[in-house]
């Protein structure tokens, strides 16, 4: 499947509900390409519903959400995939396929969706090696510390050199050492990798300060409020 | 009096409801494979032959065992009441109809259930509770496709082989057991099974075990499907799928059965 060059993206008045209860309520925002974006707000203000919305895992129940100026609120989960191929996803805890190895969990994204070229697989070791875990490439999940398998769900978020890059709660569980080289990762994708937006949930002020990024505040819904 | 009319109408609903969202599950499942091309199936091979590994090979000594016991009582069983009865020759008829047509399919199928559909209600519904079918979505991997359907088709061909081999065993082991007890000559057991056996049994035991296999895993698949993110909904998953895919397993086998029956009548 081609993937779709993402210019713009747009969100108009979002919002979103489960059921009765309204998550997200008229979020405006409307990121800068270069920019990297820390979600910030409460516990429960939304942030990864809003990260879901952004991915097309969700569909917001009220406002726009706009790729290149194309609405996506309707569009089917395949009919996003042409989207989704060019954005990264790394969640706070968990996603990792754990009867796959490590290495695995990166070829599968490949296999299935037929890149085929060995400039992919080369780039896979060679994102391990930057985090020095490629020695740990042939385990399984369960088998290397949270520190590696959060920071092999990051890098597998890398893996297609997306556009986007939406992480949640990054630095949580990940070790030390890895901040920097996470950083590091972050610019060169930027400045190479044609990474166009970057979007963090995260309360982590330091990472915030050291990626120069820019603060958008979710606040708490009414429901959240009275509850 | 109401109360109890309404929970029964209630819970008649719930199953109709949940027949109805199996069917579209099972359905959603093959058309996610139908819309890849032949290129991407590859990392469904994966998953596929370790369904195959796990459900067939793994499981051939406790089908060996079960098949050997078996086989052995009804072979025991038939030649000692026919003998008594002086109609040997009928032995064939009986073993063919036990075997091959119900008793083969019936406890291959109850085995799968208990070793693989509870492992795959609850491998599912721990991939829900990691996120990890979520992340799948997240790559625009759709775990129809790479998940759910290589297990039920690895599923259908490890249920189709268990039951032939539980047939041959059954057959075969089950006279060379019963004949330290009650010896039957090989060339005459041969023989009647020979005239027994058709074509017909065959494919009444092929489509008996087919439709099985989809039972079972299509139910196991959805019952881990449907775990929501609490770990404590795994097991619930799990014994779910026991319990409704036994229900199901029996209740095709004897309506097939009954409807074989009936036409044979009239």
């Amino acid at each position: 499947m081609k993937r779709v060059d993402i210019k713009s993206i747009e969100l108009k008045n979002l919002g979103f509900s489960y059921g009765a209860d309204a998550v997200l309520q008229n979020v405006n925002f409307i990121p800068q390409e270069g920019e990297i974006y820390f979600l910030q707000g409460p516990r429960g203000s939304g942030k990864r519903t809003l990260l879901k919305l952004l991915l097309g895992i969700h569909a917001p129940t009220q406002g726009e959400y706009l790729i290149n100026g194309e609405l996506m609120n309707h569009l089917s989960h395949d009919q996003f995939d042409r989207f989704r191929l060019n954005i990264g996803y790394a969640f706070d805890v968990g996603g990792l396929i754990n009867n796959h190895t490590i290495y695995e969990n990166f070829k599968i994204l490949l296999d299935y969706h037929d890149f085929k070229e060995e400039e992919h697989f080369s780039y896979i070791v060679s994102l391990l090696a930057k985090f020095k875990i490629d020695h740990l490439k042939h385990l399984r999940p369960s088998f290397v510390s949270t520190g590696v398998r959060k920071a092999a769900a990051i890098l597998r978020a890398l893996a297609l050199k997306p556009q986007v890059l939406i992480l949640n709660n990054p630095t949580q569980g990940l070790s030390p050492e890895h901040v920097p080289q996470l950083i590091q990762l972050i610019e060169e994708h930027k400045e190479k990798h044609n990474l166009k937006f970057v979007i963090i949930a995260s309360d982590d002020w330091r990472l915030c300060n050291q990626l120069n990024g820019k603060i958008h505040l979710l606040h708490a819904t009414p429901t959240e409020i009275s509850a | 009096m109401i109360t109890l009319a309404d929970n029964l109408g209630k819970s008649t609903l719930n199953r109709y409801r949940d027949l109805v969202a199996l069917m579209v599950f099972i359905y959603l499942s093959l058309r996610s494979v139908l819309k890849l091309r032949v290129r991407n199936l590859k990392p469904l091979i994966y998953t596929l032959t370790s369904q195959i590994y796990f459900t067939g090979v793994m499981a051939i000594p406790l089908i060996s065992f079960i098949a050997l016991a078996t086989g052995s009582v009804v072979v025991i069983q038939s030649t000692a009441q026919l003998s008594l009865l002086g109609s040997k020759e009928i032995m064939g008829n009986i073993l063919v109809m036990t075997i091959i047509r119900e008793l083969g399919p019936i406890l291959t199928a109850m085995v799968v259930i208990a070793r693989s559909g509870t492992a795959v209600a609850t491998e599912l519904g721990t991939m829900q509770t990691n996120h990890e079918i979520e992340a799948l979505r997240t790559m625009s991997i759709e775990p129809l496709s790479y998940v759910v359907f290589p297990r039920i088709l690895g599923g259908i061909i490890s249920i189709v082989c268990l039951a032939f081999y539980f047939n041959c065993v059954a057959l075969i082991g089950g006279y060379i057991v019963a004949n330290q007890l009650n010896p039957v000559s090989v060339s005459f057991y041969f023989e009647v099974l020979a005239q027994a056996i058709s074509a017909d049994d065959f494919a009444l035991s092929l489509f008996k075990n087919a439709f099985s296999g989809l039972i079972i895993f299509s139910i196991a698949s959805f019952e881990g499907f449907k775990v929501s993110g609490a770990p404590h909904e795994v097991p619930i998953a799990s014994t779910k799928s026991v319990v409704h895919g036994i229900m199901a397993v029996v209740a095709f086998n004897l309506s097939l059965s009954l409807y074989i029956y009936v036409k044979a009548l009239t």
